[in-house]
């Protein structure tokens, strides 16, 4: 892999971090507004963000909505924009061939959008359509329960896509507000990979984003009180299986502990057939297809967070066992050999994921969204050895809290 | 991202597509860099240019070159899916799947995993109607490993009574999750029994549950026995090796393996439909309806002399509904306004009968709705039939095709899958390597023979509703 270059606009200051890689006649481009995702959704337009990242791509400067399309299309141009509860995020994909065409319609798309009426009414009825498909499909129905019970009052109870009422009340003037509010340079990074020079990835930068707004207007997304005792809210739903989801608070992205807590999930649950979850609740017992856990830097909460799914009549047991597995790791620590294997899993598998172009552009996006050093993609399986045994425990004795976490089950648990 | 994924790993996913387009799509990779969009030249050379041997024990390898990381795709195909169980025994082929895991004469319970999560890997598997395939992402430098465990449960699988009780529940438990806790996947499962009326493609992958929970030790050992035997297998790795280290790899570690008599399934004629279907799902948990209209058409043959009237096919699915610009999506979610989306597909990359689906979100339930989106289907279909396409809408497609060949070079997992799919299906490789080509040639003639295609009566449309109108 080629090394990472800082570059910087031909004619702004905009920073962006840049791979060449001249293998195949493909560039990609990733970006990331900070703050501008659906945490910061005015309170009664709840899931505009989301939709934005829809409306930008339904016609902009001189193309109406089919125009637009028609274009990326026939360009084979793939522009993907997303929105999650921090951050606002885009990909862009091209041929070499078509780079030109590929800068005109991103900056088009993020600074000239229709934005029309139509779009949004056709945009709006999707959305809300989605919310229909989360209320019958358990998965993202428990996950949106969980988000709304545990953070009342906290501008993340709301699912990115949001709400009925909320989508309803978006208009072309909340939209562009909001563009011109969070779409800026002091909150944007980027990362560019592909078949590209430095200069041209220079006048890229310029010609995308340099007429955006210096400064974002959004507040920064409060802290949530994370409640101190532990929770078990059982939310109806017909069906033979229930699921739970169970989190308790997680680290920061810079909290010096990182590097530990990414073992130590990967122990408790982030690691597969590899954890000790798994291997209680599905390899010895048997009761469930599935059970992990995260841990999810969220600006306002980080968490640590799993879910299990597994038949009404087993789901308290599963969730006894959770709580087993949980203190146990807490009171006796990790051994010295899961220590290793967790190592070893983590030092080998980090690389391997970026064999795709957009998947390296995504990360330099991120490395600087999370103000890593650019050095981060080779450094970090020295970060990951320097973890000891005693810091892992240390970790898992003051982080892991079976009394703090907050746990919602959907379905209908029987002992 | 920051989002918490809640999706985590979920070993032994049941696939339930396999479309030329949708893999291909996808999966397919490159090639042509010159042809692709404004496409000035014919290509020079294939789209993967896998290279593949065959050894004295019958088992078939393929490499597709990648040096950009030091790392490789490894996977194992054996040629046995769904279609092969035995009548009364569905989802025994996912079952043993899942049971591949629990160790050998050498290995222990879980070992295979565990070795492979300490080497920095990710592994997983899946069952289809047509194959099985196990996978693994890795540095380089492990592959002997990997192929060794390989190689050891492809001949000396070894199951206790325990580990098949166990392992029962966790299937019952993943039928749970993934079908009958979500109506959308219940109906596909419905609407696929009906429309096939005597192919085993009717029966789902994962099997019906009564005779899931009836799957024994004796059942897993036999269909072992039958179908797990480097005859019956391909091996496929996409990665940064050469031929000649590739070869060396495989035939030390696959070549000492004896070959077994497989349990050969005959191809199971499906009559022809008198009957246009429909099926209509009524359930109580839905909010959001779904309109369903399945076709069975040709696949891909085997000798490869379909190939022209499947790639046409493959534009016509992108023209009637691969994107936002597509004609259905223009007539019934920006004009009509009575859906809120729509999907088309081709499934064709098989060993049985194709499907070709249009699937429609409708904005509500009501009667006319529905019956609005039907009729507008219908005029479309038939639209097609009788006027070419114009010029432009036709190129748009193919560019936009073609380019997915190039996109799907950009992975180690496509370019393998694509392969291990094709080999397993007995595709001739040209089917793949060739495809851009065959998408360039593609005329408005050809898509309106296409449509044609599409026999009402060889056709299921579907409905699911909410118990109660609105």
């Amino acid at each position: 892999m080629q090394p990472i270059q800082p570059i910087t606009g031909s004619k702004t200051a905009i920073n962006a971090w840049l791979i060449e890689d001249h293998h195949l006649p493909l560039i990609s481009v990733s970006f990331v507004f900070a703050r501008a995702g659906s945490a910061s959704d005015p309170a009664d337009k709840s899931g505009q963000a989301a939709l934005l990242a829809d409306i930008l791509l339904e016609g902009a400067g001189n193309y109406d909505s089919l125009a637009f399309q028609q274009e990326m299309e026939q360009h084979a141009i793939k522009i993907h924009f997303s929105a999650n509860r921090d951050t606002f995020s885009g990909t862009i994909q091209t041929l070499t061939a078509n780079f030109d065409k590929a800068v005109e319609l991103t900056r088009l798309a993020l600074t000239e959008p229709a934005l029309e009426a139509s779009s949004l009414k056709r945009l709006q009825s999707q959305q809300a359509a989605y919310l229909d498909y989360i209320e019958q499909t358990p998965n993202p129905k428990a996950d949106k329960v969980f988000w709304a019970q545990v953070f009342k009052g906290h501008p993340y109870a709301n699912i990115t896509s949001g709400t009925r009422n909320g989508i309803k009340a978006i208009t072309p003037k909340s939209l562009k507000r909001f563009l011109y509010d969070g779409f800026t340079q002091d909150v944007l990074t980027i990362g560019i990979v592909g078949d590209v020079t430095p200069d041209q990835a220079s006048t890229l930068i310029d010609q995308v984003f340099g007429s955006l707004p210096r400064v974002s207007k959004l507040d920064a997304i409060p802290a949530y009180k994370f409640p101190e005792k532990c929770t078990v809210t059982t939310v109806e739903q017909p069906g033979g299986q229930s699921i739970a989801i169970f989190a308790q608070p997680g680290l920061t992205r810079d909290d010096p502990r990182y590097y530990a807590g990414v073992l130590l999930n990967y122990i408790l649950g982030g690691g597969g057939f590899a954890s000790r979850l798994m291997e209680e609740v599905r390899e010895k017992r048997g009761l469930t297809y599935g059970i992990g856990t995260n841990l999810a830097t969220l600006t306002g909460a980080p968490l640590l967070i799993g879910q299990v799914s597994t038949k009404n009549e087993t789901v308290l047991q599963a969730l006894d066992l959770t709580r087993q597995v949980w203190k146990d790791l807490a009171v006796n620590g990790v051994t010295a050999a899961e220590l290793q294997a967790a190592k070893d899993h983590e030092n080998g598998s980090f690389a391997l994921q970026f064999d795709s172009t957009s998947s390296l552009s995504d990360m330099l996006a991120l490395m600087q969204y999370y103000r890593l050093s650019i050095h981060y993609l080779t450094e970090r399986t020295a970060l990951i050895n320097a973890v000891s045994l005693q810091d892992i425990n240390n970790l898992a004795r003051s982080m892991l809290n079976v009394d703090q976490l907050q746990t919602l089950v959907l379905g209908q648990p029987t002992q | 991202m920051t989002r918490p994924k809640l999706d985590y790993e979920k070993k032994n996913n049941v696939s339930i597509t396999h479309t030329l387009r949708g893999h291909i799509y996808r999966l397919l990779g490159t090639i042509m860099l010159g042809l692709t969009v404004h496409g000035a030249h014919a290509a020079q050379h294939g789209v993967f240019e896998p290279q593949v041997f065959t050894l004295e024990n019958g088992l078939t390898a393929a490499l597709i070159e990648n040096h950009r990381l030091p790392a490789a795709v490894h996977m194992v195909w054996y040629k046995v899916g769904s279609i092969d169980e035995p009548k009364g025994k569905s989802g025994l082929a996912h079952f043993l799947e899942h049971l591949m895991f629990k160790g050998t004469h050498t290995l222990k319970e879980g070992e295979y995993s565990k070795t492979v999560a300490k080497l920095g890997g990710e592994d997983n598997a899946f069952t289809s109607t047509d194959y099985t395939a196990y996978y693994v992402k890795i540095a380089t430098q492990h592959l002997p490993t990997i192929m060794q465990m390989e190689a050891d449960r492809m001949q000396n699988l070894l199951l206790s009574e325990n580990a098949v009780k166990t392992e029962r529940q966790v299937i019952l438990e993943e039928r749970r999750s993934v079908i009958d806790n979500n109506p959308g996947r219940a109906f596909s499962e419905q609407l696929n029994a009906s429309l096939f009326l005597h192919h085993p493609y009717q029966v789902p992958i994962i099997g019906w549950r009564a005779e899931m929970e009836g799957l024994d030790h004796a059942d897993v050992v036999n269909f072992y026995q039958h179908h797990y035997a480097p005859n019956n297998a391909i091996v496929v790795v996409s990665g940064d090796l050469t031929l000649e280290q590739f070869k060396d790899l495989v035939t030390k570690a696959y070549g000492n393996i004896k070959p077994r008599d497989i349990a050969h399934t005959p191809d199971i004629v499906e009559p022809a439909s008198l009957a246009a279907r429909t099926v209509t799902m009524r359930t109580p948990d839905i909010q959001r309806p779904i309109w369903r209209r399945a076709y069975k058409i040709d696949s891909y043959a085997k000798d490869g002399s379909n190939a022209k009237a499947c790639t046409a096919v493959e534009v016509l699915a992108q023209i009637l509904g691969g994107s936002d610009t597509s004609h259905l999506y223009q007539e019934l979610v920006v004009n009509a306004k009575i859906a809120n989306d729509i999907h088309v597909s081709a499934d064709i990359a098989r060993r049985g009968p194709g499907v070709f689906t249009i699937d429609v979100t409708p904005i509500d339930g009501k009667p006319a709705t529905l019956e609005k989106i039907e009729t507008l289907v219908n005029a479309s279909l038939k639209h097609f039939q009788e006027k070419p396409v114009d010029g432009i809408t036709l190129q748009r497609a193919v560019s936009s095709l073609q380019a997915e060949a190039v996109y799907a070079r950009d992975s180690l997992m496509y370019p393998a899958t694509i392969i291990g799919q094709t080999l397993t299906t007995h595709m001739p490789l040209s089917m793949i390597e060739e495809w851009p080509i065959r998408l360039g040639n593609v005329t408005s003639t050809d898509v309106q023979n296409a449509v044609s295609q599409l026999s009402e009566r060889e056709s299921v449309t579907g409905q699911l509703l909410p118990s109660a109108h609105p």
